[in-house]
């Protein structure tokens, strides 16, 4: 037996304040009557007195014993054992994604199941711990020597849709069931061969599980603001095919059931491309990037993605109400506007909407200045009819779908813009019969301004088909919020914003979340509450990287003849933890019941 | 057992015999039965049938009628103890002192050539064990070995015990039960019992200094000297005071019952001399 703490042991000097107190204290001695009826039943007890008093000695032994018991649970004893046969062997089955790969013998994770319960039966004696290798994996049988119990939890062992664990993470736990030198072996049943220079100090049996049916997977997919923010958004796709044969396929982007995005796709073996491709200002929220492709793994034909939930601007208004802006406003999600004065404070985000007035010399925001001025800048001077509005540049973000002659305009302003807006003009839209702007987009650091030089009661816009693209256009020209991605790996925690929410799973199941928490994120696919947060889970792209045929000599996995047999240590602390406290409690009844 | 001259009190005393004496001719105690003797007792009228040899003639000549002489009839006292052998006489010297009181009550009986039996009992009639009821000096020396022998056992069922007694169908006499008189079933039925069956009966309730002052000035487990497991753990003057006010009670109820069934009572502190509690409280009271 040896003790890990001795240094408890100089607690046992307590036992002489246990001894004096023992004779201090005056204990209840029996009194015999002749008749117990005679005696009342509510008496309270007196109190007990202090003196020098002999006292029954079993109570003193039980109470030293207690204390005895208790000091040496303290110096935490143990005994070594030698573990009988083939000593203790740690066992690491990767439970990853890419486990799932289909080969011509099942599964990756079948191979290894049957490999560690080939090893399990071979070593009927040995002392066994099985860990699970994944992404928030652990030990799953601390070390025994039931080779059955030990066998059946191998046999329940799932893949899962999660990543890789740690090497670190990994030795940690194995470590948690004695030193790494305790252990006869190490074997860990992967598809992965891992480099990691920790495993020099640590060393590990790989039983490399391989082989698989072909594999083409996209392991990335995103969409993001193009690098001129005004163009709106593009999608990016890399595809890559693992196998060793060629790949015709078809790449698709749709959103639920609407086709977004769709194109061939011709790639060599183990070759790999990458797709990027415009989406029109109104981005869909849930997107998924799949393949037409029957291979050997099934999750990586699929990627998914989506935002988190997009704030709207606040809309300013100065000047006179136009209920036909204000509608096309309201449709696309601004639910009011709010009066605006100078003084006004505005958001980055904010946008002002000026009728007809004029915008201060210092104005610094986003502001659609309809048939006004904007001083110093912007000075319309005269009003000039025109017929139909013209465009110079097509493409620019705010003409973006629009039929520029469908628009006439009974009355114009002439416009003298000044010098210091004119090198910055993107767009100018003259009117028929002259080289007057009637829309001029001007774009500071700190400001975006869109004028219009017209009267929109003055043109037929508003009641063209044209408007309602134009106001969308020009809401998202002049307040370019950026979205953020919400892209999580399988097993990620989910932040609600409050307890109890509903969560619709990749399965279309709901699910009441007990705290602020959702932990349930096995599956890759679309998570969404109904509040409107949204997240897209998919698997690491790392496990499609997974090497189809990396077929390394098998690890022998019969006991080897020179094993060493290991010593294990059997704590005893809790042991005598407990008979000391079941001697106090003994010396508790004895004394309570008067037993000695 | 008795001291020498403790023995010599007692040859002067004799039983104070209150009721009628029903036992067997040959005693030295008058009966109020009639029978034959030296003692002329009374006249009365001549019946048909009468011996004609008590007839007194004299009489008939003065006053020209029959008369006939009754003579007292001599009877033996049967006194019979009931001697309490629950354990709870063990408390305190009760059992040395019944033990005492039965030899100072038979050696009285004996001298007098009155029948005196011991029947000890405890939840029942001791029988097996008993002195069953003789008369005679020779029996003194025996007698003493007996008392000497008695040991404590078991729990006191006064009304078993008594009732047994009761209905032994022996001669009625004087019964004094030596006893604490504590039991938590009850006394009352016996008593009557005995009453019912013709016995003059008188308690001699024995308390020890414990039964009557208990010093409880520390914490104590609590213990029947009959009942043994049963413990409570009190102490303290708190819990003293209470028991005495709940004894007093005891008592005196038994105190009521007793004078209310024409049942003596005597209550003895074991704590007294013999010879104090001989002379002082049985003469008068049991002896003369």
């Amino acid at each position: 037996m040896s003790f890990f703490n001795p240094v408890a042991f100089f607690a046992l000097s307590l036992s002489a304040l246990v001894v004096a107190v023992y004779f201090l204290k005056k204990r209840p001695q029996p009194f015999e009557v002749s008749a117990l009826f005679l005696w009342p039943e509510a008496i309270s007890r007196s109190r007990t007195s202090w003196r020098w008093y002999k006292a029954p000695l079993p109570l003193l032994a039980l109470q030293l014993l207690a204390l005895a018991l208790l000091v040496l649970g303290a110096s935490q004893p143990a005994i070594f054992t030698q573990a009988r046969g083939a000593g203790k062997l740690a066992l690491i089955v990767d439970t990853s994604a890419s486990m799932q790969t289909r080969t011509e013998r099942g599964t990756r994770l079948e191979q290894a199941l049957q490999r560690a319960v080939a090893l399990v039966d071979n070593h009927p004696d040995a002392q066994f711990t099985l860990i699970e290798s994944r992404a928030g994996g652990g030990v799953l049988v601390p070390l025994t020597e039931d080779g059955a119990h030990v066998r059946s939890a191998i046999l329940g062992l799932q893949a899962s849709y999660r990543g890789d664990a740690p090497v670190d993470d990994v030795v940690q736990w194995a470590q948690s069931q004695g030193s790494w030198s305790s252990f006869d072996r190490v074997l860990w049943l992967t598809d992965r061969q891992y480099l990691d220079p920790l495993l020099r100090d640590f060393p590990v049996e790989f039983d490399l599980q391989s082989g698989g049916l072909g594999n083409a997977a996209i392991t990335a997919f995103m969409v993001r603001l193009q690098p001129d923010a005004s163009l709106g958004y593009e999608g990016f796709v890399r595809v890559q095919n693992f196998s060793t044969a060629p790949l015709s396929t078809t790449l698709t982007l749709h959103s639920g059931a609407r086709l977004v995005f769709n194109a061939p796709l011709e790639l060599a073996a183990q070759e790999d491309a990458s797709f990027t491709f415009p989406l029109s200002q109104s981005v869909p929220k849930l997107l998924t990037a799949s393949l037409e492709v029957q291979d050997a793994v099934a999750f990586d034909n699929e990627r998914h993605f989506t935002f988190q939930a997009q704030v709207l601007p606040r809309v300013f208004w100065w000047g006179e109400h136009d209920r036909f802006l204000e509608q096309a406003l309201r449709a696309l999600g601004v639910d009011q506007t709010l009066e605006w004065s100078p003084e006004t404070a505005m958001q980055p985000s904010d946008l002002l909407v000026v009728n007809g007035l004029t915008l201060p010399r210092g104005f610094r925001g986003n502001a659609l200045l309809v048939n006004g001025d904007w001083e110093d800048m912007i000075h319309a001077e005269l009003l000039q009819p025109v017929e139909r509005l013209q465009a110079t540049d097509l493409s620019h973000p705010i003409l973006r779908g629009l039929t520029p002659e469908n628009i006439a305009v009974l009355q114009m302003r002439l416009s003298r813009l000044d010098p210091r807006m004119a090198p910055l003009l993107q767009a100018q839209v003259p009117a028929v019969g002259g080289a007057h702007p009637l829309m001029a987009a001007y774009q500071s650091a700190d400001t975006r301004l869109v004028w219009i030089g017209f009267s929109l009661q003055d043109s037929n816009l508003r009641l063209t088909v044209d408007f309602p693209i134009l106001v969308s256009n020009l809401l998202r020209w002049l307040v370019p919020l950026p979205l953020e991605p919400s892209v999580l790996e399988t097993g990620a925690p989910l932040f609600l914003e409050k307890a109890g929410l509903e969560v619709i799973l990749p399965s279309q199941q709901t699910v009441e979340s007990q705290g602020t928490v959702f932990l349930a994120t096995e599956e890759p696919g679309f998570y969404a509450v109904e509040a409107g947060q949204a997240w897209a889970l998919n698997v690491p792209a790392a496990e499609s990287r997974a090497p189809e045929s990396a077929q390394a000599a098998p690890v022998d996995l019969t006991p080897r003849p020179n094993a060493q047999t290991a010593s294990t240590a059997h704590p005893l602390w809790l042991y005598m933890a407990w008979l000391g406290l079941l001697a106090l409690g003994l010396e508790w009844a004895c004394y309570e019941r008067g037993w000695l | 057992m008795l001291d020498e001259r403790l023995l010599q009190q007692l040859n002067t005393l004799h039983f104070m015999v209150r009721h009628n004496v029903i036992g067997r001719v040959g005693g030295r105690h008058l009966s109020k039965r009639k029978g034959l003797s030296l003692d002329f007792a009374e006249h009365r009228s001549y019946l048909p049938g009468d011996d004609y040899r008590y007839i007194d003639w004299n009489l008939y000549g003065r006053l020209d009628r029959l008369f006939v002489k009754v003579f007292s009839r001599e009877e033996d006292y049967p006194v019979y103890v009931l001697f309490d052998l629950s354990k709870s006489m063990g408390i305190g010297n009760k059992l040395q002192r019944a033990q005492e009181l039965a030899a100072v009550l038979g050696y009285v009986a004996l001298k007098d050539h009155n029948r005196f039996g011991v029947y000890p009992f405890s939840q029942r009639l001791e029988v097996e064990c008993a002195w069953l009821a003789r008369s005679g000096w020779k029996h003194t020396l025996p007698f003493f070995d007996y008392v000497r022998q008695l040991k404590l056992a078991g729990e006191t069922d006064f009304n078993h015990a008594l009732n047994q007694f009761a209905h032994s169908g022996l001669a009625r006499g004087q019964v004094i039960i030596l006893s604490d008189m504590f039991c938590e079933a009850g006394y009352e039925e016996g008593l009557v019992a005995l009453r019912t069956a013709g016995f003059a009966v008188l308690v001699f309730q024995l308390m020890a200094q414990q039964d009557v002052a208990p010093r409880l000035d520390y914490e104590v487990w609590l213990t029947s000297s009959e009942r043994g497991p049963a413990r409570r753990r009190l102490g303290g003057p708190e819990a003293v005071q209470s028991y005495l006010r709940s004894v007093t009670r005891y008592c005196t109820q038994l105190q009521e019952f007793c004078h209310h069934h024409e049942v003596g009572h005597l209550r003895l502190l074991t704590q007294l001399p013999l010879e104090q509690v001989v002379l002082e409280q049985l003469r008068g009271r049991v002896l003369r």
